[in-house]
């Protein structure tokens, strides 16, 4: 008979008290720059929102990101990991790679600095993309004349 | 902040496992050479500020629900 996973509490502003196990979190093998109280995230997937998926701070419980898949974002993207980033994550394939997006003028995804996960090993870093062209806000939508 | 002054040539060590020797000094401009562990960033401190600021920026303005979803529509279409 397996033993029932340990269930944590993660307060969160958005979207209350959530019960997850230890294996529903994400270990960050770098702090984001500017939240370095975050050391593990949630992914959340809220009905009808697909493809977008929040990211939730299991530590801080006003930060949450929404992220949108970077190939859905610009079919084309491409990650180039920067030395640093390629020695810390070491062994494993990304299964997801996604964009921070925001809304100050317009969405806008992040596409120069986005989120990799491997849900296997649950771990996640914000790898700084070296591929030319793609920036820190870059329009979600096309833009119409 | 600490100031100190240095020579071409000559380095400064951070700890065990950084160095930054002066290569070059001219007139408004300094080369730098860094040696650090290499899963250590080492950024410039421009990309380093946006690095910071697009993080902190996708936590303003957060959507509702609905916004979310009338956006994975609109970029169906774009994609369409």
């Amino acid at each position: 008979m397996s033993a029932m996973p340990t269930l944590l509490t993660v307060r969160t502003q958005r979207f209350g008290d959530l019960q997850v196990s230890e294996e529903d979190r994400l270990r960050l093998l770098r702090p984001l720059a500017g939240f370095p109280e975050t050391r593990h995230l949630l992914r959340l997937v809220l009905e009808r929102q697909e493809p977008f998926v929040w990211l939730q701070s299991a530590e801080e419980p006003s930060v949450a990101f929404a992220c949108a898949p970077c190939s859905w974002v610009r079919p084309g993207f491409v990650l180039e990991w920067p030395v640093w980033d390629r020695e810390l994550w070491g062994e494993g394939s990304a299964t997801e790679v996604l964009a921070l997006v925001s809304f100050q003028k317009g969405p806008a995804a992040n596409l120069a600095a986005p989120l990799v996960l491997e849900h296997g090993n649950r771990r996640a870093l914000q790898v700084l993309n070296q591929a030319h062209g793609f920036g820190f806000a870059e329009p979600l939508l096309l833009q119409r004349g | 902040m600490l100031v100190l002054s240095r020579r071409r040539g000559e380095s400064l060590k951070l700890g065990d496992d950084i160095e930054i020797t002066i290569l070059r000094a001219a007139t408004g401009q300094v080369s730098l050479g860094i040696v650090a562990p290499r899963t250590l960033p080492v950024l410039r401190g421009e990309l380093a500020a946006a690095l910071s600021s697009g993080n902190l920026a996708a936590l303003q303005f957060l959507p509702e629900k609905e916004v979310l979803v009338n956006l994975g529509s609109a970029k169906k279409e774009d994609l369409s």
